[in-house]
């Protein structure tokens, strides 16, 4: 893991605003240019590096799984920061993952300085993002930069052939053609970016496919509705809706005026959500303690407890929302006796979360690298899980020591 | 390209270069959401409530639509089979006067707007019907508004109806009629989702 400085194409924001990157920027009052895509450097790993982070991966899915089995069966979910009728569908989603629950994406954070082994910051299972720039942004800047190297990116293949599989193997309905409606939340730039690509992967992969802005999806009752749970979601051509993708969180969903009907259809099997409600426990930073407790050791995992008081006096540690997303809400601090606060935190972020409860982790070194200027920058690797394979990464970096949303991406290779 | 490599041999950007405003507008959302329509099983049905001339010309419209819309089958047996409740047969004659059969799943009844509005096209539809072209002779046309127009309602087995392919709305599994009267359509309602969005990205 090495950072590398290197000067930008000069035309790079026209390179890719022609692939529909048009969030490559986040500009604000105290930031003007607000760099988000930056190619003033990369990062070069080795190839070693780029097996042992496949090799985790892989085998952290796997323990993911295991971890929610046992959640589910032990009963735990109460415990991940959902309320009881989140639980109850989380478990029927659970169990027929493999029937009619399919997933399609998800993406590890890890810790990895390529010194010691990668370690699991978390697992954002349910809306993974940073997808466009993984898979397609920083592999055009591999190919006009470095057509030679290579990079731990085959997420697009991944993608084409995880909907390919999915489209065959969807449970065909009587009353509609199997079409792929994809949905976000609007206007959001960043979202609806990455919904387009989803929406090129799918129609790549065979489906008939669709977007719609969640505000714009409909209710259609039936004539004779019994309650007002009897009925369908709706396109704007009044198509029935069976089977969504959507980049829309589901706790979120599930607490939306439409959600106890999203509920409802998706138990009597006349919806197919992509990712599926099961991806929910998974996203749940809850899983950093069970997965603690179930591999205590287990090389790519720091210690991680649903009590702080679970450290020793001088641990430093990490409180995260059970439900947080992007950094929001997180804190960095040194505990003292009893899990008590010893000083000042090191760092906090700010945010809506926190009411649903905190897992609290050690600390972990991230990769650092400095610019031309002797600026330290803190990189974080996104790993991801496609159709259930290791399919690549994704490099975020930032000064603080809190990858937040506004980190900035940066490309790889190797 | 060395086939030990990691990275894609290749990405597509279809749609996500072409800097789409696609999700940005529910302008259209009148258009054959089946608002302000009611579903009639007859145009006698149709008559008790409103003028028997535009009820008239109006089942004719939907039924000429029918017979170009619905799918269509070469025996009996396959239309049921592919899920329809009940079907008909339909004669086509060739131009050198042969003839030959066909079957598709039987109009349960027509869609007719409830009002017809001053000038433009009614209900939202956007255009007429195509294949309609006798609409203009049969039907009686009033100063200042459109000509009425059906839209042909079939159902399947499991009591979805469908105009042209879209499925409109569902009635009980196995009906068969629609009984005797106009059905107001229950138009679709929509943002119920967004709500809980806080200004946040949904992404993590």
């Amino acid at each position: 893991m090495k950072r590398v400085s290197i000067a930008p194409r000069p035309d790079w924001k026209t390179k890719v605003e022609a692939l529909g990157f048009d969030w490559h920027s986040a500009p604000t009052d105290t930031d003007p240019v607000g760099t988000y895509w930056d190619e003033s450097a990369y990062w070069e790993l080795t190839s070693d590096e780029v097996d042992t982070l496949e090799a985790a991966t892989a085998e952290l899915h796997e323990m993911c799984l295991a971890a929610a089995d046992a959640a589910i069966k032990r009963k735990l979910l109460p415990h991940f920061g959902f309320d009881a009728r989140a639980c109850a569908f989380i478990e029927e989603s659970w169990a027929r993952r493999a029937e009619d629950q399919p997933s399609i994406y998800g993406r590890f954070d890890f810790a990895y300085d390529g010194k010691g082994p990668p370690k699991l910051l978390e697992y954002n299972a349910d809306t993974p993002t940073g997808l466009y720039e993984a898979a397609v942004v920083q592999w055009t800047w591999l190919e006009e930069r470095f057509p030679g190297r290579d990079q731990f990116n085959s997420i697009h293949e991944g993608l084409v052939e995880g909907w390919t599989a999915l489209r065959e193997n969807f449970p065909q309905s009587d009353t509609a053609a199997a079409t792929l409606h994809l949905t976000c939340l609007t206007p959001h730039a960043e979202d609806e970016g990455t919904l387009n690509y989803m929406l090129d992967t799918a129609l790549e992969g065979g489906w008939t496919a669709k977007t719609i802005a969640a505000g714009d999806i409909g209710w259609a009752a039936p004539l004779d509705a019994r309650g007002e749970l009897d009925g369908h979601f709706a396109d704007l051509q009044d198509t029935e809706i069976t089977a969504l993708f959507k980049i829309v969180p589901w706790d979120w969903l599930l607490s939306d005026e439409f959600g106890p009907r999203l509920a409802h259809l998706v138990k009597e099997k006349r919806l197919t959500v992509i990712e599926p409600a099961w991806k929910m426990l998974l996203s749940s930073k809850a899983m950093l303690a069970l997965l603690w407790e179930m591999y205590p050791d287990h090389p790519n995992l720091l210690p991680a407890f649903m009590e702080r008081t679970a450290f020793a006096p001088g641990a430093t540690v990490v409180a995260k929302p059970l439900l947080g997303r992007e950094g929001a809400n997180i804190s960095i601090a040194t505990l003292g006796e009893g899990g008590a606060l010893a000083g000042a935190p090191l760092a906090t972020m700010e945010g809506p979360y926190g009411a649903e409860g905190y897992v609290y982790q050690a600390l972990a070194p991230l990769a650092q690298g400095a610019d031309d200027q002797g600026q330290i920058h803190n990189a974080v690797i996104g790993s991801w899980v496609v159709a259930g394979q290791p399919r690549g990464i994704g490099i975020r970096e930032d000064v603080s020591l809190i990858t937040h949303n506004r980190s900035r991406f940066v490309p790889h290779l190797f | 390209m060395n086939p030990k490599m990691r990275k894609s041999r290749y990405v597509t950007v279809l749609l996500a270069g072409a800097a789409l405003s696609a999700l940005a507008s529910c302008d259209d959302n009148n258009v054959m959401t089946g608002k302000d329509e009611t579903l009639y099983p007859s145009a006698e049905a149709c008559a008790a409530e409103r003028d028997p001339a535009e009820c008239q010309a109006g089942f004719e419209t939907a039924k000429a639509e029918h017979v170009k819309q619905a799918p269509k089958f070469t025996t009996r047996e396959e239309c049921e089979a592919a899920g329809y409740q009940v079907c008909e047969v339909g004669q086509v004659v060739n131009r050198e006067g042969g003839s030959g059969s066909f079957f598709m799943p039987m109009m349960m009844g027509y869609l007719m707007a409830r009002s017809f509005g001053g000038g433009g096209m009614m209900g939202g539809y956007g255009l007429p019907p195509q294949g309609a072209p006798n609409q203009t002779q049969n039907a009686p046309r009033q100063a200042g508004t459109a000509a009425p127009a059906g839209r042909p309602v079939y159902g399947d087995r499991n009591g979805y109806l469908y105009t042209g392919g879209s499925p409109i709305g569902r009635t009980a599994p196995g009906t068969t009629s629609l009984g005797s009267r106009g059905i107001a359509m229950a138009p679709t309602s929509r943002g119920g989702f967004g709500g809980s969005a806080r200004g946040f990205s949904g992404g993590s």
